[in-house]
Parts: C-alpha cells; structure tokens; sequence
C-alpha cells in the first residue's frame, strides 16, 4: 500500500532520506523510529506530496503523490503530533468538514455519529466545541475521519507524544482495530514499547537512512530497546 | 456540496459563533442602516426647505412692487442647488461647496450656505455618512473577519491537515473568499434601499451604478485582506499589514495627494481672486482699458448707431445699455477667472488620478461622489447655470432699463407686475448619461484594482503549497 525505493530527499547541501526502501501492506502497522532529524517527517510528507523525491520513487497505493497528490491523498489518513482542528466547531462538525472536504460526499448525522463513537469517542461530546477537546479527543476525532473517509492507509506522525498512559493504550487499541480492517498504518514513533505492543514492524532510521528493520513479534522489549540503542550508539 | 460551499459554510458559523464578530458586525449593520436613515430624513427635509426657500424668496421678489429694475437686479435671488434622492449616500463635497448661489448684478458670486461653515467644529457623526462607513469603517471589519482567514489556519497547520485530506487548495481558498463575500454582501446590502427610492429614471441609473461601485470595491478589499493573509508569514503580521495599509492608503496617501495635486496646479486663494478679479473689472482683463474709456467709446457707438449727437436724442435709456456694457465686460472677466479655476481643479483631477494608482480610495471616493451628484464637476454644472440664469436675468432688467428710463434714468420705476415676467431658474441635474463619461478613468482604475487584487490572490494561494512550504 505504502512504497519507497531508493527514495532520496536532499534539502539544498542537507541529506534528509539517504535511499529509503519501505513497504507497509493493508493490515500492518510499520513504526519508523529514530532520533531527532533522521527522516521521520520527511517520509511522512513525502507521501502525502508535500515533497517531491530528489531521487527514488514513492507510491501510495500505486499512485505517486507527487504528480497527483489528489488521488494518493484521497486513499490516505494523515494525524500529526498536534491535530489543530477549528475550536470553534464542535467535534462532530469539525469530523464532518474534514470528511466531506476529501471526497465530497454527503454524510447523515447518524453515520458520522457512528464513526465518531468507533473512534472511541462519546456521543454525548459530539456537540461539544473542538476548542474543549483535550489533545487524545483531538487524535481520536483524527481516527474518525480516517474511519469515515475509508482511507486505505493511515499516516501518524508521532501521534502518541503528550498521551497520558491511558490516553496513548486506548489510542493503540485504535490502531489495532484499524490494522484489522485491512489499513496500511506507518507511524512514526520514539516509543519503542508500544511500537511492539501493537505488533508492528519497526524500521530504525538515523540520519536519513533505514538502519534495520524488524518484527517486533521476535523482540522482547528489552532485545528491542537493546538494538535501537546499538545502531544509535554506531 | 462542493469543496469551496463546504468551506464557505464552515468559516461563516465559525466567524457567527465568535461573540466579538457579532458585535462588530452588527454595529457597523447598525451604524450603516442609520446613516442610510438619517441621511434619507436630512435629504428629505433638505428639499422641503429648498422648495419653501425657492417660493419664499420668488413671491419676495414678485411683490417688490414698482422699483428701479437696477435696485432690482441689486438686490438679487438665491438659486438653489437640489439635492438628488442619492446624494443622501455620500454628500461628496457639498459640505464644502455650498448649497446656494447669491445672484445679484455685476458679480459672480461662488455658492453660499455651506455646512462647514454652521458648524463651531465639524463633528465625526455630523458628517457620517454611508459612502463614510463603507470607505472607512467597512474594511476595518473586513480586515479584522479576514486578516487570520488563511494566515492562522497556515500558522496552526490546520491548512496541511485539510490538504492533506484531500481537500483542493483553490477550492478551499475560493471557500474562504466567498465567506469573507459574504460578510460584506451583508454590509452592502442595505445600500440596495437606494434603489428602491430611486424616483426618477436617472436616479435609478445612479443608483444603481453607485450599488456597483461599491460592490466592486468591497470585492476587491476582501481579495487584498486574503491576499495578505495568505502571503504574510503570521496572522498577526497580517493584521498589522493590512491596518498599516489601510492608513496609508485610505487615509493618508488620498491626503498627500490633495496637497501634491495643490502643490501642481494651485487653485488661487479666495482673496487674491476677488482682488483680481476687482482690478480687471476696472482695467478690463488685460489691465489697459479702463472703465471710463469703455464707457467713453459705447457712448460713441450708441450714438453713431443711432445716427443722433447727443444723449438726449438717443431713443432709448442710455443708462440701460451702459449697465449691460458694463455687465458683459463683468462676463468677460468672470469667465476668463473662472476658467482658469476650473483648468487648475481639472490638473487636480488629474494628479489624483494618478494617485489612484497606488489608492484605490482616490478613485472610488471620485467616482462615489460624481454617481452621487456631490463633487465639484456637478457643482460647477449648477455653478454655471446658475451663472447663465444671472445673466439671462440681467439683460431682461438692463434691457427693461433701456426700453423704458429714457430721460428719467434712476428716477425710472418699473411696474408691479414686471418682476412676475421674469424667468424663473429651474435647475436640473445633468444626467449621468450625460456626464458618466467623465467617470470612465475612475471606473477603470477601480476595475484595475479589483483585477490587480484577484491576481494577488491568486498568486499568494499558489504560494502556500510550492514546494515544501507546507511540510
Ligand atoms: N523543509 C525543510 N527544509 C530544510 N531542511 C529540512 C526540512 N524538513 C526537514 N529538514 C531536515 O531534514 C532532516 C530530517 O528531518 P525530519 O523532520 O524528517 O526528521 P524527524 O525524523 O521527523 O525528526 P523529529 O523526531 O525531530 O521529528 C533534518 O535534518 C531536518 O533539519
Ligand atoms: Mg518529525
């Protein structure tokens, strides 16, 4: 669902992605972790086209986000670190904007309630300001547009940074049950522990370049954080 | 719903639920929907006090009874400038100009009874008018709904989450255009009253190209704030660009250019023009033919017209063909000062022309006024027929003088019923049909601002998805 080959990115004299190879098929979650400034993000944007490659392909679903970013958004999800929706909306309003937006079709109160609620969220917040949301609700009203719009891939950028414990579990559990229904998850992560919680494949980037790639179903958490901490010291 | 109605919808009950907005808009709704009001009620009262001056001052002068007609022609008449239905929206330059011209023999008088000069110091509200609340109080709102538009959504990332789900950038920016158009559809929208009480079809004409204009203008302010917003780096940047804009556009270029416009063709002081004028009614415009010269030669004329000597022999009152001389001399010179005032109000007119480049304002405010019927060049189409009225009304009293005096000169009184006979000055405004195309460079520059500002748009849209901007 989710392919890069060789996929470069240059910043003026800055290597930001050092030929990246990465394949996330429906049904798998992938954590790209990795310290500050090793090319998270700019994967991140890469496949949403915000970027264009300097050298290397990217392919959502097929599709190359940088010649139709149209078409390879209309399959994705995207939830950042902050999801800053518009406070003055509710919940429900701020859901059905954004979903409507992508696709342009037309939602009954009831079916975005629905997704609304699977996103884990109550109805009785629906009709609340997305301005008294706290930032867990805001992910989750993220979750549910990904929900309503079907996207077959999901792309989180360190989504889970400012959860509480409860907050980030319950927000793993949604990734799960995503992953379930046959979405592509890549997320991008400094939580190595709930990387392997959620049964993901790990990559370790450091500067630019995909160091290993792992299952994290073979680690414990321990061989897990003992890798990452050797390819980080190398 | 398409992308950009969707848009539109969300933005317009965002700004709804926002308390402050409410209260601005519905202030300035308010403030605008009273202008209009009071303007339409002094407008109202206005004409009933020109229609009682107008038959106050004629059955004055019907029921002189018998008099001199020089006395007469001394005396004088008021003509009274009426105010169209829409000159309500923007009073142009009528504060300043006057509403009434003194008429009497031998002089050309400029027009009295202007507002400025009622007031111990002229007050913002006396002098709030609507063409006042769209110029200047209009964009302030505009600014302050549409400043953070695309700026804050840019700022807080919202504007990359939309993207990124899909949502097309023209769509969502046309979205945001068209909620900003809506606000100030709003706000024009009580100027369409001016339509409705448009009662003549010149007035309807007027009003509807004034409706016009300003729905132009407002259409171009809601591009250049969004046009701002999406190019400056930060909402409150911004704010900052656009009110610092605002004051050097709005206010403080327009002000520069009046004085630059002085500066390049200055309009003589009011003294030193009576003074000259004085001097050439005495010495004649080229200052070498004094008046007893003048007289010494008509007399010469006449009497070699007539084929007689002396004065006595003439057949008519020599007295009465010495003051219609003496009248057309006046003529000669008053159109050799006035003309000269006029060419250096059009090198004015000029100058500010070019100011419009860089304000809209100059223009919209030249063009607002002249739809209005308030600014000088319908001024100076009533200065002049009231002119020719003075003059048509002086040769009918000279030439009652020469018919009639002979012999008995100042002793001569006319009959009771002679101030009846004389014509009455009816004054009509010069439709726009007639003038518009004086407008025309006004209208065009507007149009270039409008063009100039989608363009602007257009161009800092584009700007926020090149390459990496949004990642
Ligand atoms: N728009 C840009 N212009 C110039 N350099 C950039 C740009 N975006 C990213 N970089 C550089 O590319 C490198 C990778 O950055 P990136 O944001 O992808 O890292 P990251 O893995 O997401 O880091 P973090 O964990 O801090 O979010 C960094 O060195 C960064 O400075
Ligand atoms: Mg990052």
């Amino acid at each position: 669902m989710l392919e890069c080959q060789q996929l470069t990115k240059r910043f003026g004299e800055r290597l930001a992605l050092d030929a990246l190879d990465l394949r996330v098929g429906g049904g798998e979650i992938f954590c790209l972790l990795g310290a500050n400034g090793a090319g998270k993000t700019t994967t991140i944007n890469l496949m949403l086209g915000f970027h264009t490659p300097t050298s290397g392909t990217v392919r959502v679903g097929g599709v190359d986000p940088a010649a139709d970013p149209h078409a390879a958004r209309a399959l994705l999800a995207y939830i950042p670190e902050q999801v800053n929706l518009y406070p003055l909306l509710t919940g429900l309003e701020n859901l059905e904007y954004f979903v409507q937006i992508s696709n342009g079709r037309r939602y009954s109160r009831d079916d975005l309630m629905g997704y609304f609620t699977q996103a884990g969220l109550s109805s009785a917040d629906a009709g609340r300001r997305l301005g008294e949301y706290s930032k867990g609700m805001r992910q989750k009203v993220g979750i549910a547009v990904a929900l309503a719009k079907q996207a077959k891939a999901l792309l989180l950028d360190e989504p889970l940074s400012g959860l509480d414990p409860k907050a980030a579990n319950e927000f793993c559990s949604l990734l799960i049950a995503l992953k379930e229904r046959g979405t592509a998850i890549l997320l991008a992560t400094h939580d190595l522990m709930r990387a392997r919680d959620i049964g993901a494949r790990v990559g370790i980037m450091r500067a630019g370049r995909m160091l290993a790639q792992r299952d994290t179903t073979e680690l414990t958490h321990n061989e897990l954080e003992q890798v990452y901490l050797d390819l980080m010291r190398a | 719903m398409n992308n950009w109605m969707l848009t539109t919808r969300s933005e317009l009950r965002q700004m709804l639920r926002d308390g402050r907005v409410r209260v601005a808009l519905l202030t300035l709704l308010a403030l605008f929907a009273t202008t209009l009001a009071v303007g339409s009620a002094q407008q109202a009262r206005y004409d009933s006090n020109v229609r009682e001056a107008v038959k106050a001052d004629r059955s004055i002068w019907e029921r002189q009874g018998a008099r001199n007609p020089h006395s007469v022609a001394h005396f004088g008449q008021y003509a009274f400038k009426p105010a169209g239905a829409i000159s309500l929206f923007d009073p142009g330059l009528t504060p300043w100009l006057g509403t009434a011209l003194w008429m009497e023999a031998h002089y050309q008088n400029t027009a009295a009874y202007r507002a400025i000069d009622d007031q111990v110091a002229p007050t913002l509200i006396s002098n709030l008018s609507a063409a006042f609340v769209l110029q200047y109080l209009a964009p302030l709102l505009l600014i302050f709904l549409g400043y953070a538009l695309i700026a804050r959504e840019r700022e807080r990332h919202t504007l990359k989450l939309v993207l990124a789900n899909g949502a097309s950038l023209r769509a969502w920016a046309g979205g945001k255009f068209f909620s900003l158009l809506t606000v100030a559809a709003a706000l024009w929208l009580p100027s369409l009253a001016l339509v409705a009480i448009a009662d003549s079809s010149d007035e309807r004409a007027r009003s509807v190209m004034l409706v016009l204009a300003y729905a132009a203008y407002l259409i171009m302010l809601c591009a250049l704030t969004l046009a701002v917003s999406a190019k400056a780096r930060t909402a409150r940047s911004a704010l900052l660009a656009l009110l610092c804009g605002w004051v050097v556009m709005a206010l403080v270029i327009p002000r520069v250019a009046a004085v630059v416009a002085e500066r390049a063709a200055p309009s003589a002081d009011a003294g030193q023009f009576w003074r000259d004028v004085r001097a050439a009614l005495r010495q004649g415009v080229s200052g070498h033919d004094p008046a007893d010269a003048r007289e010494k030669a008509l007399l010469e004329k006449t009497l070699a017209e007539y084929g007689v000597t002396r004065v006595e022999d003439l057949p008519v009152s020599f007295a009465g063909i010495a003051l219609q001389a003496g009248e057309e001399h006046g003529n000669e010179v008053f159109d050799h000062f006035y003309t000269q005032l006029r060419a250096a109000e059009e090198r004015q007119r000029t100058v500010l022309r070019l100011a419009s480049l860089v304000s809209p304002w100059i223009a919209l405010r030249g063009l607002s006024s002249g739809i209005a019927g308030t600014d000088a060049q319908h001024h100076s189409h009533y200065v002049q027929a009231a002119e020719n009225y003075r003059r048509e009304l002086q040769r009918y009293l000279n030439g009652n003088v020469t018919q009639n005096a002979k012999g008995k000169d100042s002793d001569y009184q006319a009959d009771a019923l002679t101030w009846r006979q004389t014509p009455v000055f009816s004054y009509r405004t010069p439709t726009f049909r007639e003038l518009g195309a004086d407008y025309l460079p006004d209208a065009l520059l507007l149009l270039a601002w409008i063009v100039l500002s989608i363009v602007a748009l257009t161009v800092a849209v584009r700007g926020l998805v090149r390459e990496g901007a949004l990642a």
